[in-house]
């Protein structure tokens, strides 16, 4: 008895056109969603056309073949994995329904059950053969059925999973607040951005309406409701404010407000998305005030600062100081450049400084230029520095004037005062040097006759005769010694040229000078290592003898113990002429150096007051300073330094 | 020496604008020891005049020594002292220089024009003294000097 794989091969053989032709008038008749939706899509166009006729033998030649190998049940499972897969072109997988496979399984079996009769050769063998297709069709129809609900079970469970985890998502933000209101504002939904945002918890705030996140003022002016007619009328509202929290504090809002319609277009509510900008604001107006704070600095400073772009060299900034200058103001300036304001000549110069600014890539300082302002002729100091791109190109220049008008005058002032001083110190010293010189010659007349007629008339007058003579005589001798340190004194300056000498030559030629003045005071002058000086030998020999002819001088009761030292010190020799004689009180250590300045009676230790300030000449001729150290009956140090050079 | 007992005194030439100056030297040399007569020329020309025996002064002698004074009106004493040295028969006469100038451009000058000897005038009458007493000795006792012709 022949079986359902012999009928198969017959069909597939002798009937193969037949059957599919059939098969689609079957499927004609059955109006299966499955094949309405391929036509639909278009992936089908009739079932009566040649294409599809011939797609239809294609296919059917491969299910009975398959029947026939008895690998359809495989292929059936191969063809569900690939709509498992999503790979049936045309189709989505979730557009195919059990009741399909059915639809498609019955066509098929009555398809099949329309040609036994022509095959089988008696009821027996036409029974069996159909009892085995039947078998066969509901084992794989089963088998399909069940894999087609196995995949569309996953989907559903994966849609289903990918809702809540979009729920979860929506709640658990915590940055947004990202609620659903309904068409009036009355809260439908809550997440944890909008709890950690407004402090509400979501049993508190379910329902109720979004005024309660408005301020008191805004509820006044009936912002919420404002708000929501321009959500319902554009279907979108967006805003920054000032909204309010569950404790009564603020925060600063930017609300989004998106109108969600339902299938029928109809709206049902929004969604309100919020994110807390207190930061950025509070950043924003950090800036703002830094911004503020930093022109507040920039306008407060005293000198004239500019900033010209370094393209074109015209003013972007400028402050107060420098309209005050200048006498245009800010908004005059600005865009403008320096042909705009000053005369060709000055504006050329500017010009000229900028561009070496911005070539060298350096600050110049230029310390006097003159420009022409509003309210006249100015001097300023100025510099300019280039301002770079943190890749390194020239991006502006920067200029800071100070205006040293009245400084450069007073200094123009000074220095021509100082000359008319220089001239009339000099003058002085002439005239000192002269009168000295000149009051000789009568001095000499004077204190000669005197003298002449002490020798002569002394004792051969009367009694105050002899006085008289004797104090002529002590003055004439006393306006001498005067004439001669005045004399010395002024020539101190006359201009000689600079030698090198041997300080200890000149020393031990001093010693043989004072050789009497050091036997009878019992003097001892200790010094060691004194360098090679550059200067005039004669007048620095004056100053050391000066000294320590003072030294010995104003001795105490002790014998005069006298040392000299010297050390080098920035370029300069500092020595110091120490002694263990009166010493000096502090209050006149600076008296001493003036001209004609005595300390001591005249009687006690003679002289015309003149040494020191002469030492002070000299040490001031080479370049030094002179001071004393000292305390009445400690003795005293006189220090002075002299160029080394 | 013989010239303690020159038979005629010393001739003395003082060239001095200063009439103290004048005076003073004149008393100093009258209480000195060598016998002189000192004639006075109070400038530079008159000094010329007397040494070249022109108008009023054809009578005079020609002096043993000329004491000259450097800073004197007309023709001063630097001029004086070239004029006496290039003069074949002024200059075998002494000059000595007695002046206050101290500036060494004059010390040096005056040598190198013949000056037979520089002094400074001292301030002091004592050390002026001194001075004169060693001219006295030096230049009128010491020094042999050329007999000067009648």
């Amino acid at each position: 008895m022949r079986t359902l794989k012999d009928f198969i091969k017959h069909l597939r053989e002798n009937k193969l056109r037949e059957v599919a032709i059939y098969n689609l008038n079957v499927i004609k008749g059955m109006d299966i969603p499955l094949i309405k939706l391929l036509q639909q899509k278009g992936v089908l166009k009739s079932l009566d056309d040649e294409a599809t006729i011939q797609m239809t033998v294609d296919s059917m030649s491969k299910s009975l073949l398959a029947i026939i190998e008895g690998t359809a049940l495989q292929n059936a499972k191969i063809s569900l994995q690939q709509w498992k897969e999503d790979k049936i072109p045309g189709i989505g997988k979730n557009e195919i329904q059990p009741s399909d496979l059915i639809l498609v399984y019955a066509a098929q079996k009555k398809t099949y059950q329309h040609f036994l009769p022509d095959f089988a050769s008696d009821t027996a063998e036409a029974m069996a053969i159909l009892g085995e297709l039947e078998d066969f069709q509901t084992e794989v129809q089963n088998d399909a059925i069940q894999m087609l609900f196995t995949i569309q079970k996953e989907t559903e469970l994966k849609l289903k999973e990918t809702e809540t985890k979009f729920r979860l998502m929506v709640q658990n933000v915590k940055d947004y607040s990202i609620i659903m209101i309904d068409t009036e504002g009355n809260i439908q939904s809550w997440n944890e951005g909008a709890q950690y945002m407004n402090g509400y918890s979501v049993e508190e705030v379910i329902g109720k309406n979004i005024s309660i996140f408005y301020t008191d003022e805004d509820k006044e002016n009936g912002l919420p409701a404002h708000n929501l007619n321009i959500a319902k009328k554009t279907g979108h509202f967006e805003a920054e404010g000032k909204r309010l929290k569950k404790d009564g504090s603020t925060y600063w809002a930017d609300v989004t407000l998106t109108a969600i319609y339902d299938e029928g277009e109809k709206l049902v509510g929004f969604s309100k998305l919020t994110r807390d900008i207190t930061k950025q604001k509070f950043a924003a107006e950090e800036l703002r005030s830094l911004n503020n704070f930093l022109d507040s600095v920039l306008e407060n400073i005293p000198n004239m600062v500019f900033v010209k772009d370094a393209q074109d060299l015209r003013f972007v900034r400028f402050n107060k100081a420098g309209e005050n200058l200048l006498g245009y103001p800010k908004k005059d300036m600005l865009g403008k450049n320096d042909y705009d304001f000053f005369p060709r000549e000055q504006a050329d110069f500017f010009t000229s400084k900028d561009q070496a600014v911005l070539n060298q890539n350096d600050i110049i300082n230029i310390p006097e230029e003159p420009i022409e302002t509003k309210n006249g002729l100015r001097w300023l100091h100025t510099k300019k520095i280039p301002i770079v791109s943190p890749a390194g190109r020239a991006m502006y220049l920067l200029g800071i004037s100070e205006d040293i008008t009245d400084i450069r005058n007073a200094k123009l002032q000074l220095e021509q005062k100082t000359r008319e001083l220089e001239r009339s110190n000099s003058e002085l010293e002439q005239f000192a040097y002269v009168a000295s010189h000149d009051l000789q010659e009568p001095l000499r007349t004077v204190s000669s006759y005197v003298q002449l007629l002490a020798s002569r008339y002394k004792d051969k007058l009367d009694k105050d005769a002899n006085e008289f003579i004797d104090f002529a005589v002590d003055g004439s001798k006393r306006m001498r010694q005067l004439i001669n340190s005045l004399l010395e004194y002024s020539r101190v300056n006359r201009v000689k040229p600079f030698e090198w000498m041997e300080l200890k030559e000149v020393m031990s030629d001093i010693e043989k000078d004072m050789k009497d003045q050091i036997k009878e005071s019992g003097a001892e002058i200790i010094y060691n290592g004194l360098p090679k000086i550059h200067g005039d030998v004669v007048l620095i020999g004056q100053l050391f003898q000066n000294l320590i002819g003072n030294a010995i001088k104003f001795r105490g009761t002790k014998k005069p113990e006298i040392k000299i030292t010297s050390k080098k010190k920035n370029g300069q020799y500092l020595f110091s002429v120490k002694d263990n004689g009166i010493g000096i009180s502090k209050q006149y250590s600076e008296k001493i150096f003036i001209i004609f300045q005595r300390l001591n009676s005249r009687e006690k230790y003679p002289g015309t007051g003149i040494g020191l300030s002469i030492c002070k000449k000299i040490v001031e001729r080479h370049g030094g300073k002179i001071w004393v150290e000292s305390e009445a009956g400690k003795g005293s140090s006189f220090n002075f330094t002299i160029n080394a050079e | 020496m013989s010239s303690y007992k020159r038979i005629r005194p010393i001739n003395i030439l003082l060239v001095e604008d200063n009439p103290a100056d004048v005076r003073l030297t004149q008393e100093v040399f009258k209480d000195g020891k060598i016998r002189n007569n000192m004639s006075v020329a109070m400038d530079g020309e008159e000094a010329m005049l007397y040494l070249l025996k022109k108008g009023k002064y054809a009578e005079v002698q020609t002096p043993d020594l000329v004491l000259l004074d450097l800073n004197l009106p007309k023709k001063d004493g630097r001029t004086v002292l070239a004029e006496i040295k290039s003069d074949d028969l002024l200059k075998f006469i002494p000059v000595i220089i007695l002046t206050t100038s101290a500036a060494e451009q004059d010390i040096l000058n005056t040598y190198s024009n013949h000056a037979n000897c520089y002094i400074m005038k001292p301030v002091d009458l004592g050390q002026f003294i001194t001075v004169v007493r060693s001219i006295e000795d030096f230049w009128l006792s010491i020094v042999r000097l050329p007999k000067i012709e009648e």
